[in-house]
C-alpha cells in the first residue's frame, strides 16, 4: 500500500510539529510527503501533474494545523483546482473510488475542549465533516481522524506513542482491527531486526516469538469462540 | 501468557545504545501490545469459560 501525505502549513518549515511527524516516517519508501506550501508557494496548481499523482496511491492523507476549525487556504484552494468533477465523482471518471481519505491535524487547544459543551463546543468529527463528505462522493472510505494536541506540551513518553500511533496511520492497512496491528508491528519488528547487530538478533527473535506465540493463541480462541456462537444460534 | 518482566527486561535490552528514536519507540510500544495481547486472552478464555459452563446446558 503506498500512501501520500499533503501537507498545508504556511509556516512548513518553522514548525516543531511536522518536522517530527516528517521525521517519523522518513525511513518508509512506500509513504510520500507533498508539501503544497514548497511546491505551490504562488497556490498555480499544475492540475493534471497532481491528478496524475492522486492515482498513484492507495491512502490519501490531509495533514494540516487547524486554522478556525479548517485547513490553511492552501488546502482549500487545491481541492477546488485538482479535485475536479470528472476526476472525483465516483459516479463520473471515479479516479479516487475504493481509495482512503485521512485527516491530520494538530490542535493549539486541548483535545477535551473538542466536545459538545466543551470550550470549543464542536467535536473534532463534526469539524471535519466536509472531508467526509468529500471521501464520501469520491466513494473513498474515510479513515479515523488523527488529532495531535498541544505537541509543544507531549512528554517523552507521548511523543514515544504518537510516532508509532502516527507510523501506523500512514502504513497499517486496515486501522480498526487488532488483528492487523499486531500484524504490523511483527512487520515493522522485523524491519528493525535486519538493522541491528547480530548479537541483539537473538533477543529480537524471542520477542517475535512470544507476540507470534499470543496472536496465535488469540486466533484460536477467536475460531472456537466463532465455533460456540454458531452452535447457539442453532 | 506472557512473563511481562521477561518481556519488559528484552525489550530494554534491545533498545541499549540504540540510536534511533523511531526503533526505540517501537520497541517500547511492543510492551503495551503485549499487555493488550494478555488482556484479549484471558477474555477470550472467560468467555468461552463463560458459554461451556452456562446453566442453560445443564
Amino acid at each position: 500500500m503506498k500512501t501520500l501525505v499533503i501537507i498545508a502549513h504556511p509556516k512548513y518549515d518553522n514548525s516543531m510539529t511536522q518536522a517530527f511527524l516528517k521525521s517519523c516516517q522518513k525511513d518508509i519508501d512506500s509513504v510520500d510527503l507533498l508539501v503544497l506550501d514548497r511546491e505551490y508557494p504562488n497556490y498555480d496548481f499544475d492540475v493534471k501533474k497532481e491528478q496524475k499523482r492522486l492515482i498513484k496511491y492507495e491512502r490519501i492523507i490531509f495533514q494540516f494545523p487547524l486554522y478556525w476549525y479548517s485547513a490553511p487556504a492552501i488546502l482549500k484552494k487545491y481541492q477546488d483546482d485538482v479535485l475536479t468533477r470528472n476526476f472525483t465523482y465516483k459516479d463520473e471518471y471515479g479516479c479516487l473510488d475504493g481509495k482512503e481519505l485521512g485527516i491530520v491535524t494538530t490542535l493549539g487547544e486541548p483535545i477535551h475542549h473538542y466536545h459538545d459543551g466543551g470550550d470549543e463546543a464542536f467535536t473534532i468529527d463534526e469539524i471535519m465533516k466536509p472531508y467526509h463528505a468529500l471521501a464520501h462522493k469520491a466513494g473513498m472510505k474515510f479513515l479515523p481522524i488523527f488529532s495531535i494536541s498541544q505537541f509543544n506540551y507531549l512528554t517523552e513518553h507521548g511523543k514515544v506513542k504518537l510516532l508509532v500511533r502516527y507510523r501506523s496511520y500512514l502504513t497499517n492497512s486496515h486501522l480498526n482491527s487488532f488483528k492487523s496491528e499486531q500484524l504490523w508491528y511483527l512487520e515493522q519488528l522485523q524491519l528493525i531486526r535486519e538493522h541491528i547487530s547480530e548479537d541483539k538478533k537473538a533477543g529480537m527473535d524471542m520477542l517475535l516469538d512470544q507476540i507470534q506465540s499470543n496472536y496465535d493463541k488469540l486466533d484460536e480462541l477467536n475460531w472456537e469462540l466463532s465455533m460456540i456462537k454458531e452452535k447457539e444460534d442453532e | 501468557m506472557t512473563d511481562k518482566s521477561w518481556f519488559d527486561k528484552e525489550v530494554d535490552k534491545l533498545k541499549l545504545d540504540e540510536v534511533s528514536f523511531t526503533t526505540r519507540s517501537i520497541l517500547e510500544r511492543t510492551k503495551f501490545l503485549v499487555r493488550e495481547q494478555d488482556k484479549r486472552i484471558q477474555q477470550l478464555q472467560d468467555e468461552l469459560d463463560g458459554r461451556t459452563w452456562s446453566p442453560d446446558k445443564w
